[in-house]
């Protein structure tokens, strides 16, 4: 009977004295000097060390201060970039930007595959890197997946040229990312297919979906830490809005949902299972979601003006949650599996 | 039967038991168990526990002196583990043992010596005796007292007792009693006979049809002078080392049911795309409770004093919980009213509803949560 998901626990590398360093060094790269690139400013911290050390707590702190700080650098792409790079054993692909679908769900792909061109439709999550290669995941027809390298200098600048900012909703959610919009000879790019290509998308996937969660949960810790901080200072009636229970109640309830999805995040983090970060997600993005709306609830009217930043945390937090697939699809997708399995697989052994 | 227990960790020990569980003839009226009501379940489940502690399987995990074969508490946690995934109920009795053993052990050593071995074999049971008619989620004006007997070294126990989980099928309990002062700084931990005159012990049938608990009234019950649990005046501490022991162990192994509960539901009747976003809340609420427990049992093991955070894990457990059974519900449609062979999983339906009223209503726990985690201010 194998129903638990994941082998022996690997305890953390990096103890809770340096984790806490290095949180700290982290919340400066991300919050200062946003001049310069983050990759830059995380080598300057001996980031590729720390990552070698212990890559899950690294990766998870890293994207809960993202989240946390509203930070404008975009350390999704390249990850996920390396890692198709690493699957499908093609190194130069690391430093690649990443065109996500239009939907941004990885299996709702709105890039295709056209006769002898690539129809190019999707999100890059910030400016592409000078110099840059693109990566599209592809709908190659009848629904085989592929994955285009637009490696043609000429086509990569056309499609930089025409890319356009979004503003509609993320405005101000620190994060800018630009829509793409172009059509590429097929003869500028290489198309990696099959299950290979369909597993190296699965791969990164996970990773995304995981450390999304990770950065969600860093969201829903912030919002909530500054409503019980504002429902300490404000009174009415002579008291602390902080004592009244209709609001401690609220805000214990979604705190209770956000630890729940960080020990959720801790798991997928310390496990190559799609299963486990598809989960991870799920519960992030409910929580921070919640987190979001008892925090409005306990900010009352001042929560709702532009000048206040609680609104730049609600923006992320949706940008955040339909990054990879949002909470709700992936309830469905989670349910829909295990009423096709008739298994609920058990996560995490002790 | 184990040998020599030295496991190199409980997932070890968890397929070890696996391999018993599902190859010993002596299991088999055990797997897919359904009672068909709460006394016959603890009396046939009372023959597993024994056969699980002659075996060995149970002893892991307590220490040998009052009957173990030693190890933490995570042993005991895999063994929940394993006979849930065996669809294997867990003796009630279990549970009660993760509540009381522990304090026993640490307040009253004489009584962990004498008497935990023959309850950790199932040769007889406990019930716990807290709350009163007046004193729910306010269990520090609990009114039952205890006063010094004329024969100079035993108590008398006046007063009732409510919502006492097995009370009517146990010889024993372990009781709060106001010896001093009003407030909690009067109360003090007991272990009481039950099978003694002036005690009248009463099942309450619950909104499942079973009686899960019991009304105690007690009127001049004795008790010994060597059946104080730790000191005098000093229930309310022991109350609240008790209270860790209950949120992570249970947790663990609620969320073990939730599982199991969830594949054994799917069994019957037809799945729908419309029920499946439910289901999948549910499944993932069960995982942080799974990994939430998990990290609570890892800090018992490691002996850590866990502070107000578990009061996380029992409201953990309420959404889960709740989540779990009506996505359960939802899935079966007509049959969960009409199907008589589906009574078992209407009646953990029903007890499910519990989840926000046992061991602390969800209002409480949130109010600690807020006022003792996060920190948010006390009333004024």
């Amino acid at each position: 009977m194998n129903d638990t998901v994941g082998d022996s626990v690997n305890d953390s590398v990096l103890d809770a004295e340096l984790l806490e360093m290095l949180r700290s060094s982290l919340t400066k790269v991300l919050t200062e000097g946003s001049s310069v690139a983050l990759a830059v400013r995380l080598a300057e911290l001996g980031w590729d060390d720390v990552v070698a050390n212990d890559a899950p707590s690294a990766l998870q702190a890293l994207f809960e201060i993202s989240g946390e700080t509203l930070s404008g650098a975009d350390p999704l792409s390249p990850l996920l970039a390396r890692s198709l790079a690493d699957s499908l054993g093609a190194p130069d692909l690391a430093s690649a930007a990443l065109v996500l679908p239009a939907t941004l769900h990885p299996q709702q792909l709105t890039s295709s595959v056209d006769g002898t061109s690539i129809v190019v439709s999707g999100v890059l999550l910030g400016p592409a890197p000078a110099g840059s290669t693109l990566l599209v995941p592809v709908d190659r027809g009848d629904g085989a997946f592929g994955v285009a390298h637009v490696h043609a200098f000429d086509a990569i600048a056309t499609a930089i040229e025409a890319a356009s900012p979004v503003e509609a909703v993320l405005h101000e959610s620190g994060q800018h990312p630009l829509r793409v919009e172009t059509t590429v000879a097929l003869s500028d790019a290489a198309v990696f297919d099959g299950p290979h290509a369909q597993a190296a998308w699965e791969t990164a996937v996970a990773l995304g979906r995981w450390t999304s969660a990770a950065e969600l949960v860093g969201i829903g810790m912030r919002v909530l830490a500054t409503a019980v901080a504002y429902a300490g200072e404000r009174t009415q009636y002579g008291r602390a809005i902080g004592s009244f229970q209709a609001l401690q109640h609220r805000i214990a309830g979604a705190h209770t949902l956000i630890v729940g999805a960080r020990h959720v995040v801790d798991e997928a983090a310390r496990r190559n299972d799609p299963w486990v970060a598809l989960v991870a997600k799920a519960a992030a993005g409910r929580a921070a979601e919640l987190a979001c709306t008892q925090a409005q609830q306990t900010y009352g009217a001042i929560g709702f003006t532009w000048e206040h930043e609680f609104h730049r945390y609600l923006r992320r937090v949706y940008l955040v949650d339909r990054r990879l697939g949002d909470w709700r699809s992936l309830e469905f997708e989670i349910g829909s599996r295990i009423q096709a399995t008739g298994r609920a697989p058990r996560i995490g052994v002790l | 039967m184990i040998e020599h227990p030295n496991y190199p960790s409980p997932t070890a020990y968890g397929e070890a038991l696996s391999g018993f569980l599902s190859s010993d003839p002596r299991v088999t009226p055990y797997l897919g168990y359904r009672p068909h009501d709460f006394e016959e379940g603890a009396g046939h489940l009372s023959n597993l526990q024994r056969l699980l502690f002659d075996e060995g399987w149970s002893r892991l995990g307590w220490p040998t002196r009052c009957g173990g074969l030693d190890g933490d508490p995570r042993f005991r946690a895999a063994m929940f583990d394993a006979l849930w995934l065996h669809d294997i109920l867990i003796p009630e009795a279990f549970t009660t043992l993760e509540i009381l053993v522990p304090v026993l052990l640490v307040y009253a050593p004489h009584l962990a010596d004498a008497l935990l071995p023959s309850l950790l074999r199932g040769d007889e049971g406990w019930a716990q005796a807290f709350s009163e008619p007046d004193a729910g989620s306010d269990l520090a004006s609990l009114r039952t007292r205890m006063e010094p007997d004329s024969d100079g070294v035993g108590w008398r126990i006046t007063g009732q007792k409510v919502w006492s989980t097995y009370g009517h099928l146990a010889r024993r309990s372990v009781l709060l009693a106001r010896s001093g002062e009003p407030g909690h700084r009067g109360l003090t931990m007991v272990l009481l006979d039950l099978d003694q005159p002036g005690v009248d012990v009463r099942p309450i049938r619950a909104e499942d049809g079973e009686n899960h608990f019991s009304e105690i009234f007690l009127d001049g019950a004795y008790l010994p002078g060597d059946r104080v649990i730790g000191t005098l005046g000093q229930g309310w501490a022991i109350a609240m080392y008790m209270l860790q022991w209950e949120r992570g162990a249970w947790g663990w192994i609620q969320q073990g049911r939730f599982h199991n509960r969830i594949e054994r539901a799917l069994e019957h009747g037809v799945a729908s795309p419309a029920n499946a976003a439910e289901l999948g809340r549910a499944y993932a609420l069960t995982t942080a409770l799974r990994l939430r427990t998990r990290d609570t049992v890892n800090r018992l093991a490691a002996e850590e004093t866990l502070g107000p955070e578990v009061s996380i894990d029992k409201l953990l457990i309420v959404d889960a919980e709740l989540a779990t059974w009506d996505a359960i519900r939802h899935h079966l449609g007509a049959a969960f009213e009409l199907d008589d062979a589906l009574h078992w999983l209407r009646g953990e339906f029903f007890f499910s509803r519990a989840a926000p009223i046992y061991g602390g209503s969800q209002e409480i726990q949130r109010t600690l949560v807020a006022q003792r985690v996060l920190g948010m201010p006390r009333e004024s």
